[in-house]
């Protein structure tokens, strides 16, 4: 199995550096945190992480399932999980247009995103 | 929300409408015309015994008073005294009067009709009044016995609030609406061939009058009831029936007299009038129905545009609520991460444990958050869910530190209102985190199979009791109170203890056992 690496897809700075300091504490290296769409793209597809970290909410025109569902139709292998705010019926039906591999809805528990990148 | 959901609001609103209308205010107004209906009858009767009595034994006096007998005069007036009688005092004194009335009006009709029929000809009026007139016009009518039959049973009826006796009254007062109607008519077109129909024979222009005003009269005094209450309605349907009435009554009426008119002088022949007439009546009645139609099609679309603009205000709601559902789950996630950066560059042991516990306590109120937007309904929790979720969570981000251990459930389902449930949580979360982190000690890998939390809920009548025990090593022996006051855990406990009207009771035995009682009331949100 490859090592693991993440990228963080969150438009707001301190839960970004919260998810990013429980990736250090589990031993998973961080490639790199975006908060836009277009630039959550382009550095998912440069860095090629296995796991993905994505808010709903963006900064700019695109939300996450928009980023998720550009980086499905180019790299499939990487596990999106979503981390949103919402769980209401109406962005669930939103985020299972693409392919999730997890949902973890805020204030998300430590230990399921542990088992996420498990 | 669809559009039936929309309708029935606005039902709802109509309702309320409705009772916000003073009944009283509605209520006088029909029942003074009414009343003024029945005086004016009673007037008319009045009047027409006050000419026999002048006439009396004269002969040919007798013969120019107008055609209703003192008979049907004497029986209209009880009537219609009875009637205004009932409308201004209920008690049992006019109740007797009322039903006395009834008695007399319906005996006088029925003694009439059989003397006329089985008594050779003879009259109530020629049995009662000596050298009383023997013409034909000077008997109560078949047609007239028959109204005073109907309007004392609309007299008996009046006041009822049945269902079954609204009906027949309604029925018996709109039947005699009609046939005095045909009276009236039928003596302003030509009454000699209104006097060729037998029931109608001697039934005089007055008497017809009289009963018009009388059934007018008991139909106006219940503008809740039949027919009469959709001319009296508020609603818009009711305000173009009103508006459209005197057209749609009047003009066959006058087509009618026209084209009568016109065949008595005119010498146009009666069946192209009858065919005229056919055809001036559809056009009037299908106008009528157009002008209907057209109100309904406009009324219908002032609805649907105010189902609408209630959909729209319903959707943003619902935005604005998720919104802010949100925004709370961000905040505590915003807050969780604040706390928990704050405790990874924290070098004291004693902050970094005390910053971990506060995050322990937000994510607990996550966990709610969670929830409730899962719940049917949103001021409602299973706290049997509820609470073995927190348990999942609670071993999983607290066993380890220091020592491993399992939590054990047995809870059953249980709706709570969801201010509680967040108190029990918050409980529940202190007692485990108290219990993880010093009842089993630093204890070797191999022990902690058997360290356990459970986490317990015992249904009773009133109370529901909460336990939550491990099986460490209890309380230290030098400790005498357990819980020492002072602590954050135990002022927090204690405090929502006292919020939920719990009694907390702490003994330590094979390790530490925390029961609290709470009545099932707070709990379900029903004692404020």
């Amino acid at each position: 199995m490859t090592a693991k690496s993440v990228v963080i897809v969150e438009d707001d700075a301190l839960i970004a550096i919260y998810l990013e300091r429980l990736c250090k504490k589990y031993g998973v290296p961080v490639l790199g945190t975006a908060a836009e769409g277009q630039k959550a793209i382009d550095m998912i597809i440069t860095h090629r992480p296995t796991h993905v970290f994505m808010d709903m909410r963006l900064e700019g025109e695109l939300d996450g399932v928009d980023v998720g569902t550009a980086i499905y139709l180019k790299h499939p292998e990487i596990r999106i999980i979503y981390i949103t705010g919402s769980n209401e019926p109406a962005t669930r039906a939103r985020i299972d247009e693409d392919h999730p591999y997890r949902i973890l809805i805020k204030p998300i528990n430590p230990s399921d995103l542990e088992e996420a990148l498990a | 929300m669809n559009a039936g959901e929309g309708r029935a609001l606005l039902k709802q609103f109509a309702d309320v409408g409705r009772q916000l209308t003073p009944p009283l205010a509605r209520a006088s107004t029909s029942q003074r015309l009414s009343s003024a209906f029945a005086f004016s009858a009673a007037l008319l009767c009045f009047v027409i015994l006050l000419q026999w009595i002048f006439a009396f034994g004269d002969e040919a006096s007798l013969r120019r008073v107008s055609g209703m007998v003192p008979s049907t005069a004497i029986l209209m007036i009880l009537v219609a005294c009875g009637l205004i009688l009932s409308k201004y005092s209920n008690n049992g004194l006019s109740n007797r009067a009322r039903w006395l009335a009834v008695g007399l009006v319906l005996a006088g009709a029925l003694i009439d009709q059989e003397l006329l029929f089985l008594g050779g000809g003879t009259g109530l009026d020629r049995l009662l009044i000596p050298g009383f007139s023997s013409s034909v016009s000077s008997r109560m009518s078949t047609m007239t016995a028959l109204c005073l039959i109907l309007s004392s049973t609309a007299l008996a009826l009046v006041n009822t609030e049945r269902r079954r006796q609204s009906q027949i009254f309604v029925v018996t007062a709109s039947l005699g609406l009609l046939l005095s109607g045909i009276g009236l008519i039928g003596h302003l077109f030509d009454s000699e061939s209104l006097y060729r129909v037998f029931v109608f024979r001697a039934m005089s222009l007055p008497t017809s009058f009289g009963f018009l005003l009388l059934f007018l009269a008991f139909l106006i005094s219940r503008p809740d009831i039949g027919w009469v209450s959709i001319i009296a309605g508020e609603g818009p349907g009711s305000r173009s029936a009103r508006r459209l009435s005197l057209v749609m009554l009047g003009a066959p009426l006058a087509l009618t007299y026209a084209g009568f008119t016109v065949e008595k002088y005119g010498g146009i022949d009666i069946n192209f009038l009858l065919s005229m007439l056919a055809i001036l009546m559809s056009f009037v009645l299908f106008s009528g129905l157009l002008l209907l139609a057209d109100r309904d099609n406009a009324g219908s679309q002032q609805q649907s545009v105010l189902i609408a603009s209630l959909e729209r205000t319903v959707a943003d709601r619902d935005l604005l609520l998720s919104e802010v559902y949100h925004r709370v789950k961000n905040n505590l996630q915003q807050i969780n991460a604040l706390l928990f950066i704050q405790a990874q560059s924290s070098d004291h042991d004693g902050t970094k444990d005390a910053l971990m516990r506060m995050s322990g306590r937000i994510e607990s109120l996550g966990v709610v958050q969670r929830l409730l937007l899962e719940a049917p309904a949103r001021n409602r929790l299973d706290i049997a869910t509820f609470l073995t979720e927190l348990g999942e969570r609670l071993e999983a981000a607290l066993s380890g530190t220091p020592s491993d251990f399992k939590i054990s459930h047995d809870l059953e389902p249980q709706e709570v209102e969801l201010d509680a449930a967040i108190t029990l949580g918050l409980i529940v979360n202190e007692l485990v985190a108290n219990s993880a982190k010093y009842a089993f000690g630093a204890s070797s890998p191999g022990s902690s199979v058997s360290n356990v939390i459970s986490i317990r809920l015992i249904h009773e009548d009133d109370d529901t009791i909460l336990l939550v025990e491990d099986n460490g090593v209890g309380l230290p022996h030098d400790q005498e109170e357990a819980m020492p006051t002072g602590g954050a855990g135990s002022t927090i406990v204690r405090a929502l203890t006292q919020q939920l009207k719990g009694r907390l009771e702490i003994r330590s035995e094979h390790g530490l056992c925390t029961s609290i009682r709470f009545p099932n009331d707070v709990l379900r949100g029903q004692s404020a």
